[in-house]
């Protein structure tokens, strides 16, 4: 039986408290596959087995629980965890460049991450508690995010309730599409950027060679 | 930038450029699965009536090829019934595909399931 099997049936078993606490372990960062729980959890309402408010709100309240403790353990977690990614990163004025441009651009990845990309939420939130964004915007943009989620999710498995082992394959490779061209587009702008930093580097060598050989002719 | 940087980086980028085209591969596969109205093969987590309801089968049908009495309305996974009748929950799923294939003659039987890596490995 397989990892996902297992848990589908524990959950299927003892119902919703297993969802909460699959949700929960899910957006904390631990690889469990919270999408499926949810689709699953769509598809027993559709036959009247499990209450739709029940599901809607233990959900959503498993998953925000799951992405405060994300943002606490970044913001206030251990100092040396902070000083490991700081050096790691590239020391204090990268962190500080980090947390310019997520405060700049981290409201959209907060909210994609939720629902669209919800493989990398655990490392947003971590990033997010990391680079101090603001607690009240975080909170509200995950809460958002997170309901358009749990919305959309038990919305899927309540329509395709008779093939959600098919709907679930489509919305992961969805995700995995997702966080791919995200990806892809760090790198792009990572090999961009060193290319540039790399020719102005080799200029500069060029410049100042040139001129200790005119001061010696 | 270092060339191993760049090389590394420019790895990175083949790879993940690699897989995000497996994803939209696998994405289209199941899109006309979906379309199709196909599913996954029946699970042991699955209750009997999610079976029922995704072969569009009565439940009393799977109660039946289970050795449940008619009309028990029974909540539980089949994986879970299975190891309290003390059987293989696989032998479950072949009589309840035996079932539902017998009763929906000019339909596709259910896929088999996927075979378990753990029994096919060669004994050490």
């Amino acid at each position: 039986m397989s990892l996902n099997d297992f848990i589908l049936l524990v959950m299927v078993q003892y119902g919703l408290p297993v969802l909460f606490g699959g949700v929960f372990i899910a957006a904390v960062g631990v690889p469990l596959p919270r999408g499926i729980l949810l689709i699953t959890a769509g598809s027993f309402i559709a036959l009247d087995e499990w209450p739709l408010g029940g599901v809607i709100i233990l959900s959503l309240t498993a998953a925000m629980a799951g992405d405060v403790m994300g943002y606490m353990i970044g913001r206030w977690g251990s100092d040396a965890l902070v000083s490991r990614v700081s050096r790691w990163g590239g020391g204090e004025e990268r962190l500080q460049q980090a947390e310019d441009l997520f405060r700049r651009w981290g409201g959209i990845g907060i909210f994609n991450s939720r629902w669209l990309m919800s493989p990398i939420g655990p490392v947003v939130n971590l990033t997010s508690g990391l680079t101090h964004y603001p607690p009240v915007a975080f909170f509200i943009l995950s809460f958002l995010g997170e309901a358009l989620w749990v919305v959309l999710y038990v919305g899927f498995g309540w329509m395709f309730s008779n093939q959600i082992q098919v709907i679930s394959n489509v919305i992961s490779n969805w995700s995995g599409i997702m966080v791919g061209l995200v990806v892809m587009v760090v790198l792009v702008q990572l090999l961009r950027r060193f290319g540039r930093n790399g020719r102005n580097a080799t200029l500069a060598r060029e410049r100042s060679t040139s001129t200790s050989q005119d001061k010696t002719s | 930038m270092r060339p191993e940087i760049r090389t590394g980086l420019t790895f990175a980028l083949v790879a993940v450029l690699l897989l995000t085209s497996y994803f939209v591969v696998r994405l289209v596969l199941d899109s006309r699965r979906l379309t199709e109205g196909q599913d996954g093969p029946i699970r042991e987590w699955m209750t009997i009536r999610l079976i029922a309801h995704n072969y569009d089968v009565p439940p009393d049908l799977i109660n039946e090829a289970i050795g449940l009495p008619p009309h028990a309305q029974d909540p539980r996974p089949i994986g879970v019934i299975a190891e309290e009748q003390g059987r293989d929950p696989d032998e479950l799923i072949r009589a309840i595909t035996e079932a539902i294939d017998a009763a929906r003659p000019g339909e596709p039987p259910p896929p088999a399931p996927p075979p378990d890596p753990e029994e096919e490995a060669p004994a050490p």
